[in-house]
């Protein structure tokens, strides 16, 4: 089976543990306001070409991204929203498996939980993202709804896969107390501990209304992290 | 004697650098060995280059003594009892220290400090205050970034302790090196790369490869020079190849006729040396580190060092100018470099020399890190700054040399600060370089006070003291400062 890639990088040290190879997979279900990778949004279709993605079989693309194997403790798949295309994501990561490659996943959770379950099943840890707690904020947000996201969250908390769950913090237009509230809440419900990466909004790069909005302060920043950590969460990380 | 009136009125030199500097002239005004003519136009271009050994060698350029041996046996000499605590041990070694010999007059191994002192460590402030103050000693009194510590393979308390001690001292002296075996515990790996990444050490040294090429018997010295314990190496002379290549614009003339020639040539030079040292200076009959079989001269070998590989393949490369046909870019490249080493390294093997002892008669291939007055010319077989390629093709590319160097050759990675926050990072990468290859490698953080020049370690804030004309405590800030100024060393790419 084939499908779409945008890039391999084959060194990363800010995508989980240690040193990883990332494959970034083309498209995404979200439309985040304050999206970064814009150009991994579009999802490819005869209709809808899009420049510098790659078609490729799921064996080549494990060959391609294990060229620096003996470097590397695994491979982090992400996007765009990798679970955009779940049957090829789920072919590669059968194959990364079958070599003994450990693999995790970077995911916004938007996805059938029989789907995710199925995915699991092949996967070492998830790094999540929860963008916002309140249903209308992600809808604002991101353009869906986040039942998904919470309901394979848990799940994924259950099981024990989850590796970091992250929040992007945005001053003015969200609520962002009320997601690391609810948020650390739920994680510190499992015997589970994981850690929290609070994530400093930044307006490099953002495109529109967005470019208004400044970074959180550093007081502002600390502020949540103790509302994390007096709900039990020991590892809070803001970068 | 202007030579002499210019050290005395230096006006940046200390004391000591005075001192050294005098003897320097004084044994550089004699000349008793026997060199060619050949070998002297060699010398006078540049090609040959002793690195300032002096012109009549009374005392082996590295030396690396047992100190194990030192420690259970004590000294006669110094008339010192073997160590029952601690402050014993410690002040043992620093006594033995400023007895021990080199081309700098600052002994260039100083023991794999760890096993030393363990025995006597506890896990308490008492022992972490005592060993701080052991290094701190050193460096302020070993005023040389030649000299070198070892730690590992095994964890340690004592290695431990001499980690948090550098990651708060931030001290250029020792240069530090931890033994990474496959056994070395992952976290007593995780303490060593935080501390180079605040500080640019220790390195870390391919422990199976170093004990396969010195039956397990091996000190690091200096820079990153792998020699036997209880011996050490009479001497190093380098052969600039890029120089060699300016000469010559056919690759074949060079690396058939014009290199061996120079080689041997070389070849001759060390024999020099060796010779003089062994039969007509009484270092090895008198000097009391033999006596009491600290050193053994059957453990000595010598060290035939390279330079500016990477300008002599590019000199010989058609359109040189787009980076992508260069060396660590280009196969073509790369395997002009594989050959100019392969052909020195028959070379070295076909010529031998009894005195050389620890090796079978042969000199040892070194890659050489350079000095501060080397302009466009590279250490060793480094890809040049500038034409680093990414991290993942970098290190294989490098790694392909290490297997002929067993007395030296080394890589050096810059990081960004952000990897502070992920050292198992640069501990995936260590790993891997190993199992492709790699003998030496060598990580720091790019907010470093402490950087790594090429093999040596110097602090930016005593290069800043010279720069403004005032003296500086240790010798090798000068050689920084050259080398910032002429080798770009702080512009190597940053890896993210």
């Amino acid at each position: 089976m084939r499908g779409y890639l945008r890039k391999i990088i084959p060194f990363s040290s800010v995508d989980g543990p240690g040193n990883r190879t990332a494959i970034f997979l083309q498209g995404c279900n979200f439309n985040c306001l304050y999206c970064h990778n814009p150009e991994t949004i579009d999802i490819v279709s005869p209709d809808n070409p899009v420049d510098n993605v790659q078609f490729l079989e799921a064996d080549d693309l494990v060959e391609k991204s294990l060229e620096y194997k003996d470097f590397i403790r695994g491979i982090t798949i992400s996007g765009g929203e990798c679970t955009v295309q779940i049957e090829f994501l789920i072919e590669v990561c059968k194959k990364f498996k079958e070599r003994d490659v450990e693999v995790y996943i970077d995911t916004n959770g938007h996805l059938s939980l029989k789907s995710f379950k199925e995915l699991s099943r092949y996967v070492d840890k998830f790094m999540f993202d929860i963008k916002a707690w309140d249903v209308h904020e992600h809808l604002k947000l991101t353009g869906v709804g986040n039942d998904k996201v919470i309901e394979n969250f848990k799940y994924a908390m259950g099981i024990g896969k989850i590796f970091e769950v992250r929040t992007v913090i945005v001053p003015k237009i969200l609520d962002n107390h009320q997601t690391v509230l609810e948020v650390s809440r739920l994680v510190a419900s499992f015997e589970d501990k994981i850690r929290y990466k609070l994530i400093k909004f930044r307006n490099k790069g953002v495109v529109g209304n967005m470019k208004e909005i400044n970074t959180p302060s550093d007081k502002y920043m600390s502020k949540l992290k103790t509302v994390a950590l007096n709900n039990g969460i020991e590892d809070v990380v803001i970068i | 004697m202007n030579k002499i009136l210019d050290i005395i009125k230096n006006p940046v030199l200390t004391y000591e650098q005075r001192v050294l500097s005098l003897a320097r002239a004084a044994e550089d005004s004699i000349n008793v060995l026997n060199i060619s003519r050949e070998t002297q136009a060699l010398r006078d271009e540049g090609v040959i280059c002793d690195l300032f050994e002096g012109h009549a060698p009374y005392r082996p350029r590295y030396i690396v003594p047992d100190y194990e041996k030192f420690m259970k046996q004590g000294s006669r000499f110094l008339d010192l009892e073997p160590p029952v605590d601690l402050h014993d041990a410690i002040n043992n070694l620093l006594i033995l220290y400023k007895h021990v010999p080199s081309i700098s007059s600052f002994p260039v191994y100083i023991g794999n400090i760890d096993k030393l002192l363990n025995p006597f460590c506890k896990d308490d402030e008492e022992s972490y205050r005592a060993i701080k103050r052991f290094l701190k000693h050193i460096d302020r009194t070993i005023t040389d970034s030649f000299c070198h510590a070892n730690i590992g393979p095994e964890d340690s308390l004592a290695g431990r302790l001499i980690l948090r001690a550098e990651r708060e001292l931030k001290n250029s002296i020792p240069n530090l090196t931890l033994k990474l075996s496959e056994d070395t515990p992952k976290e007593f790996v995780l303490e060593a790369i935080n501390t180079a990444l605040v500080t640019a050490k220790p390195s870390f040294a391919n422990h199976r490869m170093f004990s396969e090429d010195f039956s397990g018997d091996y000190g690091i010295a200096s820079c990153y020079n792998g020699l036997n314990i209880g011996g050490g190496s009479y001497t190093l002379v380098r052969m600039n190849l890029y120089k060699l290549a300016l000469k010559i614009d056919d690759f074949n003339n060079y690396l058939e006729v014009e290199l061996p020639k120079a080689a041997l040539c070389m070849l001759d030079y060390l024999d020099q040396r060796v010779k003089f040292l062994v039969y007509d200076t009484p270092f090895f009959k008198n000097n009391f580190l033999v006596k009491e079989n600290l050193i053994n001269i059957n453990k000595f070998t010598g060290m035939f060092g390279v330079l500016g590989l990477a300008e002599a393949v590019n000199h010989f490369v058609e359109n040189s100018e787009d980076l992508k046909n260069r060396f660590g870019h280009s196969q073509d490249a790369n395997a002009m470099g594989i050959k100019i080493i392969e052909k020195l390294e028959s070379i070295v093997k076909s010529h031998t020399l009894e005195e050389l002892y620890s090796s079978e008669g042969h000199y040892l291939l070194h890659s050489q890190v350079g000095i501060d007055s080397d302009l466009d010319t590279s250490p060793g077989c480094r890809i040049p700054i500038g034409d680093e390629p990414e991290i993942y093709k970098h290190v294989v590319q490098a790694a392909k040399y290490h297997k002929y160097f067993p007395s030296g050759i080394g890589d050096i990675f810059s990081f960004d600060s952000t990897v502070k926050k992920n050292p198992s990072y640069v501990l995936d990468i260590i790993k891997g370089a190993f199992r492709n290859g790699m003998r030496y490698i060598s990580a720091y953080s790019t907010d470093c006070d402490v950087i790594r020049i090429t093999g040596y370690l110097v602090k930016r804030s005593e290069i800043e003291k010279l720069q403004r004309g005032e003296t500086a405590l240790r010798n090798t800030a000068a050689l920084g400062m050259g080398a910032l100024e002429n080798q770009r060393i702080l512009e190597r790419k940053v890896r993210y």
